[in-house]
């Protein structure tokens, strides 16, 4: 087994990467530890100052 | 911080905002969606009588339609698009545009200066004659250079940000003037025959020319069409209802999925042609995925109205916006079924996507753009209310009605259209010659066009209630 007949494998190998990268942002937005943050910047919309003029 | 302390804060932070520039966008906006819609019901009356055509090359259907789709998707829906964002991307960031006022007065007026290159160009007949990508080179250069200043006039803003926190409507803008960026460049690429002249000739070829076309097609619609538009969801309807988002964290999850998911669905437009089995397929099983962050973010957005259901019955605009996320959610269910190849088999070619795409264009891109504009004219020009809110109801309803006659009218226009198509009779022969079908669907055709007539009414009736607001004035039931 050479490197050019790995190369095919190892090239279709992104689509795993991004399904991690594509998990890893899933599982980061679930953590149960970031609902206050969350909290705090749903609320940015509502202390922005608008109409307070 | 006391209260006096916390106004005063407000009031200096407020005098930095760029306001003008959001203003003029505004009234650009509503010039151009009144333009789309009035060229767009001549063309539909131009399918049910061709004498309309006038004999005319300028004024044929080939050269109006894209006219009436780029007014659309690029005149109405992208100024209005970066006038939101201007605004959005300031008030949530707590800073003013990078760059400043010329900066943000190049970027609006030379994206108007692109439209009117790109639609005197159509009328003249010149085209590159790719989908949603008519505009020849030199008016593509230009909107290059005026869309980098506009990514890095988002960018400059968001880093010199007040608020520590990006808020996600800014991530979805940020995803569209980012990815309409790459996908203009790679789908324009193209040698122009003469520097003085307007012809070019596209890097692609055969199947790769399709399949580039398309991925950039139906990005546009994911990016251009979806992604910005939902940025302005994110925003305005939480302002409307003055309730958080339902789920922050389920917007995250609909930004991530909507961002992997879409860019692979292009080659659902390519179906049974020579594009290999297996691209098609994953073209359709992306599209299919799809539903779930599209369904996702619609049940976020009609849920942060949960216990302000009441407001509705008194914010007009804020309907236009709950309607929109609804029509949202309609048209991407629509579109994945669409995408299924024996679906698709029927569906392709007919006026059953000419039905889907306005389900799209006018229940959510426009409606959710009218939500916007009626909430925000009297903000920007410091008016306690609309002029009418009475106008606006009829605004409203008439707009409703309209596009459920012009999407029940394709439906049923295009199913019929489908079928007539694949009839055979007892000995294989086709049923029906093509002008059969024609004939068939010239009623549809004229309930189309109504449709589209009061649409175009509905939105003169929303220049004229806007106007008045922008004077100052408060109609008379509105004041007693």
């Amino acid at each position: 087994m050479d490197l050019v007949s790995v190369y095919p494998a190892i090239k279709s190998l992104w689509t795993v990467w991004l399904v991690l990268i594509f998990a890893l942002l899933i599982a980061r937005a679930l953590r149960p530890s970031r609902k206050p943050e969350f909290a705090r910047a749903a609320a940015i919309p509502l202390k922005d100052g608008e109409g307070q003029e | 911080m006391t209260a006096t302390t916390m106004n005063r804060v407000r009031s200096e932070v407020r005098e930095d905002y760029l306001e003008d520039v959001v203003r003029a966008s505004m009234a650009l906006t509503m010039f151009w969606g009144i333009a789309a819609f009035t060229v767009g019901v001549y063309i539909a009356f131009q399918l049910a009588f061709p004498a309309l055509n006038l004999g005319l090359e300028w004024t044929t259907f080939g050269r109006l339609r894209p006219l009436h789709t780029s007014a659309a998707i690029f005149a109405f829906g992208g100024t209005a698009l970066i006038g939101s964002s201007f605004h959005v991307v300031q008030r949530t960031c707590r800073a003013q545009l990078f760059g400043g006022e010329p900066v943000a007065w190049f970027i609006l007026l030379g994206y108007q200066f692109f439209i009117v290159v790109a639609a005197t160009g159509y009328l003249l007949g010149i085209t590159q004659g790719r989908e949603y990508a008519e505009p020849e080179w030199y008016a593509d250069l230009w909107l290059t250079l005026v869309w980098v200043v506009y990514l890095v006039a988002f960018v400059g803003t968001l880093v010199k940000r007040q608020e520590p926190h990006i808020y996600v409507a800014n991530w979805f803008y940020l995803s569209f003037i980012l990815t309409i960026a790459m996908l203009h460049v790679v789908n324009n690429l193209a040698m122009p025959v003469s520097f003085v002249g307007t012809k070019s000739y596209s890097a692609f070829a055969g199947v790769q020319d399709a399949l580039t076309q398309w991925w950039y097609g139906h990005n546009a619609v994911g990016f251009f069409l979806t992604a910005g538009f939902l940025g302005m969801m994110y925003y305005f309807i939480p302002k409307a209802a003055n309730r958080p988002v339902y789920s922050y964290r389920l917007s995250i999850v609909h930004f991530w999925s909507l961002i992997f998911l879409y860019i692979w669905a292009g080659p659902h437009h390519l179906h049974y042609t020579a594009l290999p089995e297996w691209a098609q397929m994953l073209g359709m099983a992306f599209s299919v995925m799809l539903w779930m962050p599209s369904w996702g973010g619609m049940i976020n957005g009609l849920m942060t109205l949960s216990g302000a259901w009441d407001k509705l019955r008194t914010d007009p605009g804020l309907r236009f916006s709950v309607t929109a996320v609804a029509f949202y959610g309609m048209s991407t269910f629509e579109g994945p079924v669409m995408s299924i190849r024996p679906v698709n088999a029927l569906s392709h070619y007919t006026d059953w996507t000419i039905g889907h795409v306005h389900s799209g264009a006018l229940g959510w891109v426009a409606f959710i753009v009218f939500g916007m504009m009626y909430h925000l004219v009297p903000v920007l020009w410091g008016r306690k209310d609309l002029y009418s809110k009475t106008l606006a109801e009829v605004h409203f309803w008439i707009s409703t009605i309209g596009i459920v006659l012009y999407i029940t009218a394709m439906w049923v226009s295009g199913i019929m259209q489908g079928l007539m198509w694949r009839a055979y009779d007892e000995l294989g022969f086709l049923q029906y010659s093509f002008v059969e079908t024609v004939q068939a669907m010239h009623p549809f055709y004229l309930i189309r066009a109504m449709g589209g007539v009061l649409f175009l009414i509905g939105g003169l009736v929303m220049a004229y209630n806007l106007w008045r607001t922008a004077r100052g004035d408060v109609a008379r039931t509105a004041a007693a």
